[in-house]
């Protein structure tokens, strides 16, 4: 069941999804071959583009899909499905966080095509295409796969909140959005508490190729993600189970 | 007659201060076409969305089968909501492959022929559809389950009587045998020959409710006038 | 063969009326098979266990029966239609010449009445 909820829930916007990775990829084969001068002023806006449009973009269309398929007219039929509220919930954040990494990794992709003629690029390629380095993006990508799911769970109790005041509809978007803000200050709070914070770089040679901020403790730092996500996700099962009221 | 499908006991639905249902009470048998009567407002839909687990926050007990409303439950019924709840984004076919994915009951070719029969596009965005054909579908997919109850809300309002008549017919055409069916309507003259019982919600209440022949021979009056009776000002 | 029924009074006697008619008018013949019951509500557009007491009052009333397998069935004994049929009439004309009396002629009058009249109404 959870297969075709995510099935369904991939279909909404995979069309939107692979355009914009598409377009990164074509934009970013595309600029060499581009005017100097045109290069030196079109690089930032496409930098730009890439690194703000796009993301909002991507969070307006699952913050959409969340609300309309579950607490708008859809909602009458994913809440008549034969389906666990566990699962429902579970196949939107998978599917939010592959189309996350998805977009990640196209902005990577991107960043590295832009780059390529600077500096060596290919053979940094092919000196990044060992096991080991393979296995350290890996386990970045596992870091910030785990650190953006709170985030998301987050937004998604948020839009359940929402929906619990069938009375005033206005007060109830204040108050979701309020304990969405709130849920999410938590956590980080929490995190730079409890975790604290390092910089972290994957080197190649000399050169830090990767860098990024990063709880100091990982243990820690997944165990606070761990447990802020297993907590919002409970509530917001919760909502869907127990204090359900579609309009 | 002793045997129930579906038990509706002492349901009170409050938002806020304002009170929807008011300790309705009711009992489906099995093989019945139950019409759930009353103007807007008058909690209908409030009732229909409890029963489909849609509501979850109400007092009182609600039964299908022995089941509380929940996961069991929404394999045993098929309701046809008063909104435009497929996502409008899927071809017709694909809307089929949604029921079947997901509805054990679901009888595809059953579908397929109602919907030839119905004359609606397979090949076409649900999106692109004209609202009388989007209900068509609605129709369709609901009808074509072979479920223990069915639950209609209002599935001839904003239809004109031909319509009506079509998809009355495809509604007792289809309906599994054994099975109940819940209607919601406040056009009464059109249909009440199909009901075997009746319910009158007025105010979030139960007003009047019965047999309707009984009802008839009892009053000696249709259906019809008894409920411009019942909610006269 | 769709009547209109009228929602004021009991559907399941209005239906027996009505196929009693077809029956005793020879539309539907001595030994005839009856359609099911969801096909015979559908033409009619009433609900199905409705109809469905209609047959069962009318198979106590001997003008159908049921074989198990095979359906629903129109009575093969003539004699009971034929008895049943000449009751109907009596009951038509009865009531015929009671709005005769009513309107102040005598019942002698009728037979002149209705050969004056009868070829205005097929």
């Amino acid at each position: 069941m959870l297969a075709k909820l995510m099935m369904l829930d991939l279909r909404f916007a995979y069309r939107q999804f692979l355009t914009m990775a598409a377009l990164l990829l074509v934009i970013g084969l595309a600029v060499p071959y581009m005017d100097v001068n045109i290069l030196r002023l079109g690089v930032p806006i496409l930098l730009a583009v890439a690194f703000t449009i796009i993301p909002v973009l991507c969070i307006t269309l699952v913050i959409r899909h969340f609300q309309r398929n579950l607490y708008g007219d859809e909602g009458y039929l994913m809440f008549t499905l034969p389906v666990g509220t566990n699962q429902l919930l579970l196949s939107k954040v998978i599917t939010t966080l592959i189309w996350f990494n998805l977009m990640l990794c196209s902005a990577i992709v991107f960043v590295f095509l832009l780059l390529r003629d600077q500096f060596g690029i290919w053979e940094l390629v092919k000196e990044l295409l060992t096991w080991d380095i393979l296995r350290k993006l890996l386990h970045i990508l596992f870091i910030i796969n785990i650190n953006v799911l709170p985030f998301i769970l987050a937004v998604f109790m948020g839009i359940s909140l929402q929906s619990m005041a069938v009375r005033n509809r206005k007060l109830g978007r204040f108050w979701g959005i309020a304990a969405m803000l709130v849920a999410i200050a938590l956590f980080v709070w929490t995190t730079v508490r409890l975790a604290g914070w390092q910089y972290l770089e994957i080197t190649v040679g000399d050169q830090a190729i990767i860098s990024a901020s990063m709880a100091a403790s990982e243990k820690i730092n997944i165990a606070i993600c761990a447990a802020f996500s297993a907590i919002f996700f409970g509530l917001n099962s919760y909502i869907m189970q127990r204090r359900l009221n579609l309009d | 007659m002793s045997e129930v499908l579906l038990e509706i006991k002492n349901v009170t639905k409050r938002y806020g201060k304002q009170v929807a249902l008011q300790n309705v009470s009711f009992d489906v048998a099995p093989g019945r076409i139950v019409g759930l009567l009353g103007p807007n407002g008058s909690g209908k839909t409030t009732l229909i969305k409890i029963i489909n687990n849609l509501l979850a926050d109400y007092e009182g007990e609600v039964y299908l089968c022995g089941h509380a409303p929940g996961v069991e439950t929404k394999k045993l019924v098929s309701y046809l909501p008063d909104k435009m709840a497929l996502p409008t984004w899927l071809a017709v076919t694909e809307a089929l492959n949604l029921y079947a994915n997901f509805f054990a009951d679901f009888d595809r070719a059953r579908a397929e022929n109602l919907l030839h029969s119905l004359k609606v596009p397979p090949g076409k965005k649900i999106g692109e559809l004209s609202k009388g054909m989007q209900e068509k579908l609605m129709l369709t997919l609901t009808m074509a389950r072979r479920a223990k109850l069915y639950v209609l809300d209002e599935p001839i309002a904003g239809v004109d009587p031909a319509a009506r008549d079509l998809i009355i017919s495809t509604i007792i055409d289809n309906f599994a045998d054994g099975s109940s069916l819940l209607i919601s309507t406040h056009i009464i003259s059109d249909v009440e020959a199909v009901f075997d019982d009746v319910i009158f919600l007025k105010e979030g209440a139960v007003d009047l409710q019965g047999e309707a022949e009984a009802l008839r021979s009892q009053h000696g009056k249709s259906i019809d006038q008894l409920f411009r009776e019942v909610y006269r000002c | 063969m769709k009547p209109k029924f009228d929602p004021a009074l009991p559907i399941y006697t209005q239906i027996m009326e009505w196929f009693k008619r077809l029956i005793l008018s020879g539309k539907l013949s001595p030994g005839e098979k009856v359609p099911p019951v969801r096909e015979l509500a559908l033409q009619l557009g009433v609900n199905p266990n409705t109809l469905q007491r209609a047959m069962s009052e009318l198979e106590r009333e001997g003008l159908l029966y049921t074989e198990r397998t095979a359906g629903r069935f129109v009575t093969e004994d003539s004699a009971l239609i034929a008895s049943l049929r000449e009751e109907l009439i009596r009951q038509v004309v009865g009531g015929f010449l009671e709005e005769v009396r009513a309107l102040g002629y005598e019942p002698a009058e009728a037979e002149r009445l209705i050969k004056k009249y009868g070829g205005e109404t097929e």
